[in-house]
């Protein structure tokens, strides 16, 4: 009997388990302890979860497009990031300059409109340049070469803003109507916030019905599906995967100026922690998986504003807000060893990852 | 196709393309702080070479692309793509100077556009850049129009002019160390304060041309000669090869000065770095991007154990070291068991995130009592080799030398055993390996195990080299670099590791003004390798046998 | 002599069954056929048996030991082999590395062996290549041992995999459409190769095949499956004239009519 229970559990399993449940543990007894002391009152929790909120909804912006360009295309576009980063940084000069002539006073919404349509615009020129040079003739490359593609593309356009725009950190002008605070329900919550969360809710809802719903949308999906069967169909695959891009950018664009509104400031490095915990949100949600990847960047949004406080104070641990990249970092981990088929995902098997 | 639509197609829409290199190049600021550095002296500044050569290049290829077997038709595509190239740059001149871009674009400033224009004032400077652009075009036409042997000596007589003035921190301080009447004279000869001299220009293209001509003409004797030496005389000359190497290896710190062989201990940090990723993700096929934490894992042990700052263990360089690598090892394994059944892609993720778990918990306060948070851990003592100090970068040189041999002789020797072909089989096929009775748990662990003991070793030899480690120096960009390196010299292949680190890693420090630069051109260098050359500048041997192999399969479908 | 023993098998994918509570023995030495219409579980059974899926139900015996739930690599060391229906090489080594990986499960040596050259190890790996090279010989492929695998024709692709999987020196090999896209002299060697290794070898074959000529002609014993359930088993003669088995090929006769 034992020799039998031997021959089919492996040591790596249990290694596995007892990670697993290490760190299962320390973040009940962190929580328990975090709360039992009592060092945040409600209102410390509110304010956390709305500003999760609002960070994960660009989160999920973002992890849209890695979705589905890992729907399309079977592999993880690194340089997404970058698009993200691309358009805010570009649509900076433009508020400089609406902000220096008070245009951003006299039409702040027709300003920010273009803003945004700046920045949507850049990304998507980027995204759609970046499938057309870096990834297209690559296609049917092994896994690894794409990859590496998209890590020097990576660089190479985080290095190419740099050298563009500058190193700095440049400071988004402070729009009138987006400052201060409204009161919800009787709670204080900043505008931005809420602003982020609504306008970030609405993309969604446009690009997950124009996935479902459209012509082009149900050829995307085709796509992902099965190339070949979608190009006997008819449907030209080539152009429903550069479509993928120019979506996958819009919102990464779109993202962007709101991280750029909500967090006030832009540089070339902006898109790299942002990007790499939108492929974490898409991951949980599953990767491949549109609504998934919205509730995954959601979920991670919130887990790390809260976790911190909520797991890490408990443990007694100095200054846990340095810690919150490696709270994302480790979800990320845990996420792809324990589930990598994600919270909603069944579409990628483990042996496919 | 007809003529009209190449022209269009080929000779405008390469050079449109060309235009925006030339353009992103001039606009992040690389011709400008490249114009202080001349390729010849007074005439040639490296910024200008660089657009020169990118102007040239986009036309040869505008022709090479053409279709149509006219030479006239390739040659005017030549000119065409020449001239449209020069055209963006003559566009950006004329509105930098008319409107202020330079809010948004911060290279675009006078000094660059004085760098293009040659400093001359009004419509002239825009003529001159159209000019040139023509004569660019019209240069790179006649190179299409040539044979096959002109042309050759042209392009690798240019391009060895551009390396020599490239190198040329690298060679003058060599030609001085040596103080002999010769080279002084040589040096004189060649270079002036900033770039070569025009005649020798001049006369290091002739002797370039001279040389290929007589190895062109007698390189067949010479390779026959060699391959009808009896066996036993052939393997001596290839033992006095190695002999030879090695001899030039232990010397070689002695010619360099303090500033190359500082540059020499950053590129052997890296090769010994490289070496061990290399069985990571050239023979297994394991992508791991999380490679730097071993890097630190190494590097604190040792700061740990030799510094007095946080801890007096009071341990010396040589006993630490043991201990840093057999650490790094158990990291290795330890981060190896999660990852183990990810793949690819996840696989690259996972480690990344690993790497950076590791630097954001170094780097907190909450480790600091024991790692020394953001200030790090300094005052570690130099390594004492039989009473001897080694405290100049020559003498470090000595240690990652013995470090890269060791990690050679290891990788050589593996590859060609059970556990290699395993690591390999797996890099082809992993679903096949395990079917082939391979372990793959064991297998990962070994490949993760190897590659992080040698990258601690090499995170302990940086550490005593630098005398302190910062959580800053292991940040994300190191694994990339070693990544970089790997794949831009050869995946799996050995001297492919060394060719990478040399030109990824030594060539940015012998020119200061690239660091700027640096991650932009790995960047596009890895793409362009991954687009043209997948195999690296110096493929595994494999890939000569590929080739062998391709003739046997092709006399034989003749047969 | 049993060799092989295969007790109410069962294996689901979400909804579908792809076997069907199979029970199927295999004798030693002998030629063993698995036929059936596209999609009848076939792979999925070869799959099983190596460990790559794990069966939900049943219980496989190999040599008289359970070998369901094993890894695919402790099965080999058991003595079981396999080759793919599309080829699956190690494209990027050489037809010699490729056949010495086969004979991966008779080495012994590990980590420190090769680098510090240990007596063992070197004459371990000399062997090693020996066998390899005998193997290449027996599959009439010698000389070619530097060149890659990617490299060569698809006939002598098939031959390097069948020398492959001999190198673990397997007692029950599992061939997976061996002559598939074989022009018909090709496919007459494949089966005398397949004879060969069965009566000089002493090898026990487990065949998926297609083209009814080779699993006739060959076959001491054959099974058909159909959507995961076997429908028919017994000598080749018999499975012919059975009904159930051309039903299950070319259709019933009402369904053929409503076409």
């Amino acid at each position: 009997m034992f020799q039998k229970w031997k021959d089919r559990v492996t040591v790596t399993d249990i290694v596995m388990w007892m990670i697993g449940g290490t760190m299962l543990l320390l973040c009940l007894w962190g929580s328990v302890s975090t709360i039992r002391a009592g060092l945040y009152t409600s209102s410390h929790w509110i304010d956390f979860c709305i500003f999760g909120l609002a960070q994960g909804s660009i989160y999920a912006l973002i992890a849209t497009g890695y979705t589905m360009v890992y729907g399309v295309l079977k592999m993880i576009n690194f340089a997404h990031g970058e698009v993200f980063m691309s358009g805010p940084f570009t649509g900076y000069f433009v508020a400089m300059a609406f902000w220096r002539s008070d245009f951003l006073d006299t039409h702040p919404v027709l300003g920010i409109i273009v803003i945004f349509g700046v920045a949507m615009f850049v990304s998507t020129m980027i995204a759609y340049f970046l499938e057309k040079i870096a990834y297209r003739p690559l296609r049917s490359a092994p896994r690894l070469i794409p990859l590496i593609t998209a890590i020097g593309a990576s660089f190479f356009l985080q290095y190419l803003f740099r050298g563009l725009y500058g190193s700095g950190i440049n400071a988004y002008p402070d729009i009138e109507i987006l400052e201060g605070f409204w009161m919800i329900f009787g709670i204080r919550v900043l505008k931005i916030q809420v602003i982020v969360i609504i306008a970030a809710v609405l993309l969604m809802l446009v690009l997950y019905n124009f996935i479902m719903l459209t012509k082009v949308g149900k050829a995307i999906r085709a796509v992902s599906e099965d190339k070949e069967a979608a190009a006997l169909m008819g449907i030209n695959v080539d152009a429903m995967i550069s479509t993928t891009f120019v979506i996958g950018g819009m919102a990464a664009g779109a993202a962007g100026v709101l991280y750029a509104l909500m967090f006030k400031q832009v540089h070339f490095f902006m898109g790299f922690i942002p990007g790499i915990k939108a492929f974490t949100a898409a991951v949980l949600g599953g990767i491949g998986n549109i609504p998934g990847a919205m509730l995954g960047g959601v979920f991670l949004g919130l887990i790390e504003s809260v976790a911190p406080a909520l797991f890490l104070d408990g443990l007694g641990i100095i200054a846990p807000y340095q810690l919150k990249d490696a709270i994302a970092f480790s979800m990320l981990v845990m996420v792809l060893i324990f589930r990598p088929t994600g919270i909603l995902g069944e579409r990628l098997s483990a042996k496919k990852a | 196709m007809t003529k009209a639509q190449s022209l269009w197609n080929h000779g405008v829409k390469i050079g449109a393309i060309g235009g925006v290199s030339v353009l992103i190049i001039a606009l992040v600021g690389m011709i400008e702080s490249f114009g202080k550095r001349d390729i010849i002296s007074g005439i040639l500044p490296m910024g200008i070479a660089m657009a020169l050569i990118i102007c040239i290049l986009v036309a040869y290829i505008a022709a090479n692309k053409t279709p149509i077997c006219e030479k006239s038709v390739k040659f005017a595509n030549a000119v065409i793509s020449g001239f449209v190239t020069s055209g963006f740059l003559a566009l950006l001149v004329a509105i930098g100077r008319s409107f202020n871009i330079r809010d948004m674009f911060v290279g675009a400033s006078p000094a660059l556009y004085k760098a293009l224009t040659a400093g001359i004032a009004g419509a002239g400077g825009i003529f001159l850049i159209l000019a040139v652009g023509l004569i660019c075009g019209i240069f790179a036409g006649i190179l299409i129009i040539l044979n096959d042997l002109p042309r050759k000596l042209i392009i690798n007589a240019l391009a060895t002019i551009f390396v020599l003035g490239l190198l040329q921190e690298l060679i003058i301080p060599i030609f001085k160390s040596w103080d002999f009447g010769v080279t002084n004279y040589l040096g004189k000869l060649f270079y002036t304060q900033n770039g070569l001299t025009i005649f020798g220009t001049v006369l290091a293209a002739v002797i370039y041309c001279i040389i290929s001509l007589l190895w062109k003409a007698n390189q067949d004797t010479i390779k026959t000669t060699y391959k009808d030496l009896p066996k036993g005389t052939r393997k001596k000359v290839k033992t006095f090869g190695f002999f030879v190497l090695a001899v030039f290896l232990i010397v070689l710190p002695q010619f360099l000065g303090l500033f190359l062989s500082e540059v020499l201990t950053i590129v052997g940090l890296y090769i010994l770095l490289g070496l061990g990723l290399n069985i990571v993700v050239g023979y297994a096929g394991l992508l791991d991007l999380g490679y730097v934490a071993f890097f630190a894992i190494g590097s604190y042990v040792v700061a740990i154990l030799t510094s007095p700052e946080i801890f007096s263990f009071g341990f010396n360089f040589w006993q630490a070291l043991p201990i840093a690598v057999i650490l790094g090892i158990t990291a290795g394994v330890m981060l190896g068991i999660p990852v183990l059944k990810m793949r690819g892609d996840y696989l690259a993720i996972a480690t990344l995130g690993f790497g950076e778990i590791i630097r954001i918990l170094v780097l907190s306060d909450f480790l600091k009592p024991w790692l020394g948070g953001a200030q790090g851990i300094g005052a570690i003592p130099n390594p004492n080799f039989m009473g001897f100090q080694m405290v100049k970068p020559q003498h470090i040189y000595y240690l990652i030398l013995a470090g890269c041999m060791l990690v050679v002789f290891i990788s050589i020797r593996l590859k060609n055993s059970r556990l290699g072909r395993a690591w390999m089989a797996m890099r082809e096929d992993e679903d096949v390996a395990q079917a082939m009775g391979i372990n793959l748990v064991a297998t990962k662990l070994f490949a993760f195990a190897t590659g992080a003991g040698f990258s601690a070793l090499s995170g302990a030899i940086f550490a005593s080299k630098i005398g302190s480690v910062y959580p800053h120096s292991f940040n994300l960009f190191i694994s990339i670099n070693v990544v970089c390196l790997i794949i831009i010299g050869g995946i799996g292949s050995l001297p492919g590791v060394v060719v990478g680190a040399a030109v990824l890693m030594g060539l940015p420090e012998l020119l200061r003004e690239f660091a700027e630069y640096r991650m932009f051109v790995y960047g596009a260098a890895l793409v362009a390798m991954m687009l043209l050359r997948p195999e690296g500048l110096w493929p595994e041997a494999r890939h000569k046998i590929e080739l062998h192999g391709d003739d046997e399969t092709q006399t034989q479908t003749a047969a | 002599m049993i060799l092989l023993s295969i007790q109410e098998m069962t294996k689901r994918f979400g909804g579908l069954v792809a076997l069907d509570a199979l029970n199927i023995e295999v004798k030693g030495k002998t030629i063993h056929s698995i036929i059936g219409p596209n999609g009848a579980g076939k792979t999925t059974f070869f799959n099983c048996l190596t460990g790559f899926y794990r069966p939900e139900e049943g219980e496989v015996a190999f040599e008289g030991n359970s070998i369901v739930g094993l890894s695919p690599d402790r099965i080999v060391y058991k003595g079981i082999a396999r080759t793919y229906q599309n080829i699956r090489l190690f494209p990027n080594l050489t037809a010699l590395e490729n056949v010495m990986i086969g004979y991966h499960v008779h080495l012994k040596s590990g980590f420190l062996g090769p680098i510090l050259g240990l007596k063992s190890t070197i004459k371990e790996e000399a062997k090693a290549k020996e066998v390899a090279l005998d193997l290449l010989k027996y599959v009439k492929m010698e000389g070619k041992e530097d060149a890659l695998a990617k490299n060569f024709p698809y006939g002598e692709q098939r031959k390097l995999e069948m020398a492959r999987a001999l190198a673990s020196q397997p007692k029950l090999l599992l061939l997976d459409e061996p002559t598939a896209g074989m022009n018909p002299r090709e496919t007459q060697d494949m089966m005398d190769f397949i004879e060969h290794m069965r009566d000089e070898l002493g090898i026990t074959i487990v065949l998926i095949e297609h083209q009814m000529r080779v699993v006739m002609n060959i076959s001491d014993i054959v099974t058909v499956l159909d959507y995961g359930k076997m429908i028919a088993e017994g000598l080749p003669e018999e499975i012919k004239n059975n009904k159930t088995v051309i039903e299950a090929y070319l259709g019933s006769g009402d369904a053929a009519d409503s076409h």
